[in-house]
């Protein structure tokens, strides 16, 4: 089974976004922890042959010197038809806040599955899509009353 | 603000209490006696009417959100409390008498303010400003924003003899001589205000208070209160007309207890302002938790679970009768380390007196923002935090028995202030009481 800390690590890895953005020291929202809890709910039906492939490689490529890492994740994760999907689901989770169907076609536009579910509010609304739109999830926002007025900023990626 | 020396009170008899020893560990009451036992001598307490004018938090290295810091915050808040809940007669300690006459009561109300003539407000005087008491607010927001606050569940809270809450604002010193200094008590003055709202800050550094606002929530006491266990005032309770049910408006006299406060205080570690919340400790249970037997002020076991944290249908006035009490319960528990702290300063109040009013008052929450410049939030922790009198529908949702909160519905004091905004369309640094302001009466 995967830990929380190489969750967070592979997460990074495959995000784009530095571990301590994911996992912050002062941690008041719980996304990390909400996230990788899906890594262990049965009705998500993860293949654990799969989780384990995916724990294999990420460990045998992590200490891969940062240059290096973003062709290594490629090649051995992004390529890799056996853990792919799982890898495509985590940054799914990041992005979206939203666990989606592993059996399912990416690449498809037809409706949710009753598989597929947003995780929590919080792991939604701090999706980190909202950030890369430089915008906000509906209903919810942190601006200043008027930010509407302004040009969006768009965070700059370390 | 009278600026108070630092000041040790000695009351009875015991030994010295050290704050650290208190603040760290949640005791060191052992060993004192209270005054009522009438023994001659002196005994230290380190509750005081000294304001603090900023948080003092652990050094870095000590710093753990959920406990270290987090206590640092509650002790923030129960010092607050304590320093403005003290005697106005600062001779005199809190719940010497059992009761007091506190120092926030002499604060200028949020009427006392925003004027309906839209003149200028009166100038600070803590003598005239405490002799008027007129609670006809029947909701948490001010009379001419609860049309907008209505869909979002703010509605009535109706106590257990049928009722209905009363609530008031109030102002320090600090606060109010800013609205009054940039003329920000009317709808023309925020209108002409081109600058950016910025109350003053509290500062440790430079040993000033900044801007607090409170909050109070009351119930008018009757029937199955114990009316030993509450801060207690007469007031003037009004009656707004209803011309659909023959209801007139009117006014009329009543005790009333002190069951619910909020304080909001602005300071230079927390700009999006530290807010702590208090309750009665006789209010409500929390799910899943009631106490059988006990009288809640807010919940009735035999009344069922049906209409559970739900608004009262319309329509809403105190004067219909037959009003069906709120059926409330408190969805997140007090923090264990929270209610440590809370029992720790109750076994002080009682030191002082064993009928001390103020042990009957628990801290529910603080929540400061973490990462001030992160966002125009500053990330708050917690996530949530609700007074079950004054966010009593807004708590959160049960759904298949467990408890539901969604950002942006579920209650955030600095989630819902950052919405706040002056009748000039600006921001209006967290407060919604720039928006009571009336137009200029010609």
């Amino acid at each position: 089974m995967m830990t929380l800390d190489e969750f967070v690590a592979l997460s990074s890895a495959l995000t784009g976004y530095p571990a301590s953005t994911l996992l912050p020291a002062r941690d008041t929202q719980k996304v990390a922890a909400a996230l990788y809890a899906e890594l262990s709910l049965s009705t998500n039906n993860i293949p654990a042959a799969q989780l384990d492939q995916l724990t294999q490689v990420w460990n045998s490529i992590s200490g891969t010197p940062p240059p290096q890492l973003e062709a290594a994740v490629n090649t051995n994760i992004i390529q890799n038809l056996a853990i792919t999907r799982l890898a495509q689901n985590i940054i799914y989770l990041w992005y979206f806040g939203i666990w989606y169907d592993l059996t399912k076609n990416p690449n498809s536009f037809l409706p949710l599955k009753n598989i597929d579910h947003v995780v929590s509010p919080l792991a939604y609304t701090n999706g980190l899509v909202w950030g890369e739109m430089g915008a906000h999830p509906m209903g919810f926002s942190v601006g200043e009353f008027g930010y509407w007025a302004n040009v969006p900023t768009l965070p700059v990626i370390s | 603000m009278k600026k108070f020396n630092t000041i040790t009170v000695l009351i009875a008899i015991g030994a010295v209490l050290t704050y650290l020893s208190f603040a760290s560990c949640g005791g060191g009451t052992g060993g004192t006696q209270p005054l009522g036992a009438g023994s001659p001598g002196k005994v230290t307490t380190k509750l005081s009417p000294d304001l603090p004018f900023d948080v003092t938090l652990p050094p870095p290295p000590q710093r753990v959100l959920e406990t270290t810091v987090r206590r640092a915050f509650d002790l923030f808040s129960w010092d607050s409390f304590i320093a403005i809940s003290w005697p106005t007669d600062t001779s005199q300690v809190i719940g010497q008498h059992g009761d007091n006459p506190t120092l926030w009561e002499t604060w200028k109300k949020n009427y006392q303010v925003f004027l309906d003539s839209g003149q200028a407000p009166g100038a600070w005087d803590l003598t005239t400003q405490s002799k008027e008491v007129n609670l006809s607010q029947t909701g948490k927001t001010p009379p001419n924003m609860t049309a907008i606050f209505q869909p979002f569940l703010t509605g009535p809270l109706i106590d257990q003899n049928g009722q209905y809450n009363r609530f008031e604002i109030a102002m320090n010193q600090e606060m109010f001589e800013y609205i009054d200094q940039h003329k920000l008590y009317n709808i023309q003055g925020q209108q002409g205000f081109t600058d950016t709202v910025k109350f003053p800050e509290g500062d440790n550094t430079k040993k000033v208070w900044g801007a607090i606002m409170v909050k109070a929530s009351w119930k008018i006491l009757g029937k199955g209160d114990d009316t030993s266990r509450f801060h207690k005032i007469k007031a003037t309770i009004h009656v707004p007309a209803l011309p659909s049910r023959g209801i007139k408006d009117s006014t009329y006299e009543a005790w009333v207890g002190l069951v619910g406060f909020h304080i909001g205080t602005k300071t230079v570690t927390s700009p999006q302002w530290i807010w702590s919340t208090f309750e009665q400790v006789d209010n409500v249970p929390v799910y899943g938790k009631v106490v059988k037997g006990k009288h809640y002020n807010y919940y009735n076991e035999a009344a069922g679970d049906k209409a559970l944290n739900k608004a009262p249908a319309q329509p809403w006035n105190p004067a219909i009768p037959n009003q069906i009490p709120s059926q409330v319960m408190r969805l997140t528990p007090i923090d264990t380390g929270t209610q440590a702290l809370n029992d720790s300063i109750h076994k002080m109040l009682v030191m002082i007196n064993p009928h001390n009013v103020w042990q009957y008052y628990e801290l529910v929450g603080t929540q400061w923002p973490v990462n001030p410049t992160q966002s125009n939030t500053g990330n708050p922790f917690p996530v949530y935090m609700a007074n079950a009198t004054l966010e009593t529908y807004d708590q959160g949702f049960i759904q298949a028995g467990k408890i539901v909160y969604s950002p942006g519905v579920t209650s955030s004091c600095i989630g819902c202030h950052n919405a706040s905004v002056t009748w000039g369309g600006r921001p209006s640094d967290f407060t919604y009481l720039l928006k009571t302001a009336k137009p200029i009466k010609k």
